[in-house]
């Protein structure tokens, strides 16, 4: 009897040991891609090539001071493919660790990719059952291989300055927060087409402290606008000044700075910096022909201010005021007018609107002709500012030597 | 021994020599009481059982003393247990035929007077030996709140709680227990609260302990419990009488076993193991705030290094990528997988406490040196094991003393194994697994009828004011319904609520 009992128990433990540590692997065993660029292959259209940046610990880490200086903080490899898989399996052949996508920053893809069909790309990521869906997504005019190895930022493995750089993007406006569950919305979407933000690298930067400054330097990944796509084929891009144009009302909770002529001084400048910004797009249909409303409001705070003028603080609050609601309407026009009658391509969440506020006519006529209706469809944009802070009150900051020195010339005349 | 006293001293006497022996601690006395003519009598006690000077002044000298009225003849006619009870400065005095009796009052440190031609015995109670004084408790230290705490001596323990609950129900039923020990074991509650069935319950179960000898409380324990084959405890102990007492007002039954410096309280569940008299003796927010802090110290207690192993060895994607990246810096180069790295780490920690228990004091820095120093530091540097999972188990280890019960604490620390295999087999699903069974496991114990994981399964709404939670004293209306006490009220209004009631009428 006991003897029966403890070979049983002998016999789960052999059974629950062995199938239990199968997929086991230690932490320091496995490759953390940081960063991945998808182009086709120069040898081959037909290619895919992978490029993965993938962390080292030991150039990032700090095991008791000894951290390697000279050591890179990233390991990078390439691998070509006829499918996205095929390559990265590839890249697992010769990689002497095991490549987990989990911790995965960024999707690059190149534009000779994007402009010929993206597909490929979004299904492989979204069926990837160990990729994040807040994974960055952008599109580059360079090689998206070049854009991954490139050597940037401060101080982290490269691939994570990047979404540092896409982190703030609320204070810049330069492009959209693309990330893998946006994309993915948007490409699946039947009333909306996909934007992506666009990277490029800029090599101006220096490393400082170093002597040899023509060796260090550094390039500098950046926001560069954004890649308007038609289904799933890439149109163009939008420059960062007119990306910025559409954060207005497309991005989440835009936190931009806005530089006004003063009232009374043309060649000075007030700082507006923009918060608690909120847009509404409206529709309604005028005999069948959908019109929009954009309308932003927000409170402005100004963060810049150097000149004396002899204003009241009501008259030069309600002059900055206007200014403030002029620029912002002109750039959301140009930005919109650009995508309506260049690419012709509703990233613009309109189709989306019309789809929700008047759902009888999107179904029964719209949504077929809508490529047509969206570039002729009138757009009006109404902004709202009120700068409403104690900075108002604030004495520009004046420099009594000078007074004094322009007092003295009044009074020898 | 179904014999009586046969009234012949000197074949009593060698009745008495065949039982309890000659040896060197028992005492023979012989005496003449002038006041009884002359008549011999024998006195027999144990010599450090009982109280000498009360012997000497107490007994033998009203004994020999010349009787004052010798001639006179009334005095002869005085009957003998009077005689005795009016002569001996004795506070007890108890006449006894049966040999039994006799011989456990000896051996339990009375003395025995027996007279020539009598045919019957005196048990006299003049115990006193040495005992150890009142002093702090040792075991359980708590910041505010009384100091004193329960002895090895039955007397000064039951005069602690009498101390206390000044209630006229206060009931002290003894027995004793151990054929050869022959342990004086005392229930205490209160006639009147507690619930009679749960007395019954624990009354059978004491007396239906057929064994030799009782040592500690924990011997007791392990006949009366339910579900002897768990390894949690269903009883709290306590060295405090401040708890025994509260104890006791909440309807429960304390087990006192002479010669334990600790009783024990049942029913109990689960929860009272994380509760501390100090939450009671500040104010009420604090006293849930360590109710949680203790909770969160028994999770991080079984989880910690278990959490470790499966971060590490399969869910590397819920880690934040700096702090992934840290770790496997850190792990780069350690030659073996994190499981069997944590493994060897929580055994040596047991082993250092085990070591650390029972050592002399003048070694004890010895210990703190060597297991800090060679294990922490030179481990870590010579690339043996990661440093993370240092940090790891010793939260776990700190987190295990923060659970006021040493029984619990560890049991959980016990348990902290069978999770960690768990979770080095099959990742999350094999720790949430373990901790699920062990949850199910709790609800499914009893402790007197009580569920074990009551209140808060099988919830009862009453009992969660002072259960996580520590509601002010006023709120607390109600005891709680684990005893199920015969009287459920403690208090019905408060002063502040017929305040507000008055000012809120119309």
């Amino acid at each position: 009897m006991i003897r029966k009992l403890v070979a049983s128990i002998l016999l789960i433990i052999t059974l629950v040991i062995p199938s239990g540590c199968w997929d086991m692997r230690e932490i320091n065993e496995i490759g953390l891609v940081m960063a991945v660029g998808i182009d086709k292959s120069p040898r081959d259209p037909n290619l895919f090539l992978v490029t993965v940046q993938v962390a080292n610990p030991q150039g990032s880490g700090s095991s008791g001071g000894e951290k390697q200086k000279n050591e890179s903080q990233v390991w990078i490899a390439n691998a070509e493919g006829k499918t996205i898989f095929d390559a990265i399996r590839e890249i697992a052949r010769f990689s002497s660790q095991r490549i987990m996508w989990a911790h995965n920053n960024i999707i690059v893809v190149g534009e000779s990719l994007a402009r010929d069909d993206i597909t490929p790309v979004i299904d492989f990521f979204t069926h990837n059952h160990e990729l994040r869906m807040k994974t960055w997504m952008a599109v580059t005019p360079l090689s998206a291989g070049d854009v991954v190895s490139s050597n940037v930022g401060m101080g982290n493995a490269p691939g994570r300055s990047i979404t540092e750089v896409f982190r703030f993007q609320n204070l810049t406006g330069l492009g959209l927060p693309s990330d893998l569950l946006n994309v993915y919305h948007d490409f699946t979407s039947e009333n909306n087409n996909l934007l992506i933000s666009s990277l490029t690298l800029n090599e101006a930067l220096t490393q400082a402290g170093l002597a040899d400054i023509s060796e260090n330097i550094v390039e500098q990944i950046e926001v560069s606008g954004l890649a308007v796509f038609d289904k799933n084929r890439m149109l163009g891009y939008l420059t960062a000044d007119e990306a910025r144009g559409l954060s207005w009302f497309l991005g989440e909770s835009p936190n931009l700075v806005i530089s006004l002529p003063h009232p009374q001084n043309q060649n000075k400048s007030v700082a507006v910096e923009m918060n608690a910004v909120k847009a509404k797009i409206d529709s309604r249909l005028n005999q069948g022909a959908p019109e929009f409303t954009i309308e932003i409001s927000g409170s402005g705070h100004i963060s810049e201010e150097d000149t004396f003028s002899s204003l009241t603080i009501n008259e030069f609050k309600s002059t900055l005021e206007n200014l403030a609601e002029q620029q912002i309407a002109a750039e959301i026009r140009s930005s919109v007018s650009k995508v309506q009658k260049e690419y012709r391509s509703d990233v613009l969440r309109f189709g989306k609107t019309v789809h929700v506020q008047h759902k009888k006519e999107w179904n029964r006529d719209l949504k077929y002709r809508w490529a047509e209706i969206f570039p002729e469809s009138e757009v009006e944009v109404v902004v709202k500012v009120s700068i409403e802070s104690s900075t108002l009150n604030q004495v520009p900051l004046r420099n009594y030597k000078e007074l004094a020195n322009t007092n003295d010339q009044s009074q020898d005349k | 021994m179904q014999q009586k006293v046969s009234g012949d001293l000197r074949k009593d006497e060698q009745l008495l020599i065949d039982t309890i022996g000659q040896g060197l601690d028992t005492e023979y006395r012989h005496l003449l009481v002038p006041a009884l003519n002359n008549a011999s009598v024998l006195i027999v006690y144990i010599k450090g059982l009982i109280n000498t000077t009360e012997l000497e002044d107490a007994i033998i000298r009203p004994l020999t003393a010349p009787s004052r009225n010798a001639n006179e003849k009334g005095a002869k006619k005085t009957p003998l247990p009077e005689f005795i009870e009016s002569t001996l400065f004795i506070a007890g005095v108890k006449q006894s035929q049966d040999w039994t009796e006799i011989c456990d009052a000896i051996v339990s440190g009375d003395s025995v007077l027996l007279i020539n031609k009598y045919d019957a015995a005196f048990i006299l109670a003049n115990r006193g030996w040495e005992s150890r004084a009142i002093s702090e408790p040792t075991s359980e230290v708590e910041i505010r709140g009384p100091k004193d705490s329960f002895v090895e001596n039955l007397m000064p323990n039951m005069a602690l709680i009498r101390r206390r609950v000044r209630d006229y129900g206060l009931r002290f039923e003894g027995m004793r227990l151990g054929d050869r020990s022959k342990t004086d074991v005392v229930m205490v509650y209160i006639e009147g609260l507690v619930n009679d069935q749960i007395l019954h319950e624990v009354r059978t179960r004491l007396q239906k302990i057929k064994t030799d000898a009782i040592m500690v409380s924990n011997y007791i324990e392990e006949f009366i419990e339910d579900s002897k084959y768990s390894i949690f405890p269903k009883m709290e102990r306590t060295e405090r009488p401040d708890k025994a007492s509260a104890a006791i007002l909440e309807g429960r039954i304390v087990i006192m076993v002479d010669n334990t410096p600790f009783v024990v309280i049942a029913p109990s569940v689960f929860w009272n193991f994380l509760q501390s008299p100090t939450d009671y003796y500040e104010k009420y927010i604090l006293g849930t705030f360590w109710r949680s802090i203790r909770l969160l110290a028994m999770f991080l207690a079984i989880s910690s290094s278990s959490a470790y192993v499966l971060l590490t060895s399969f869910h590397q994607e819920m880690l934040p990528t700096s702090l992934a990246l840290k770790i496997a810096a850190d792990r780069q180069g350690v030659p073996f997988p994190a499981a069997i790295e944590a493994f060897v780490m929580e055994v040596l920690l047991e082993v250092m406490n085990e070591a650390g228990l029972r050592l002399p004091k003048a070694l004890g820095q010895t210990v703190s040196i060597v297991g800090t120093l060679v294990i922490g530091q030179a481990a870590v540097q010579a690339g043996l094991i990661g440093p993370a999972l240092v940090i790891a188990v010793a939260t776990g280890a700190i987190s295990s003393y923060a659970i006021p019960s040493f029984a619990m604490s560890s049991a959980i620390r016990l348990l902290r194994f069978p999770v960690l295999f768990c979770s080095s087999l099959f990742g999350i699903f094999g720790y949430l697994g373990a901790v699920i069974f062990i949850t199910l496991y709790l609800m499914s114990l009893r402790s007197f009828g009580a569920p074990f994981y009551s209140p808060i399964s099988p919830f009862q709404k009453d009992d969660q004011k002072d259960t996580l939670l520590r509601l002010p004293r006023p709120q607390m209306k109600k005891r709680p319904s684990l005893a199920k006490p015969q009287d459920s009220v403690r208090q019905t209004t408060t002063p502040r609520s017929q305040n507000k009631s008055e000012e809120g009428g119309p």
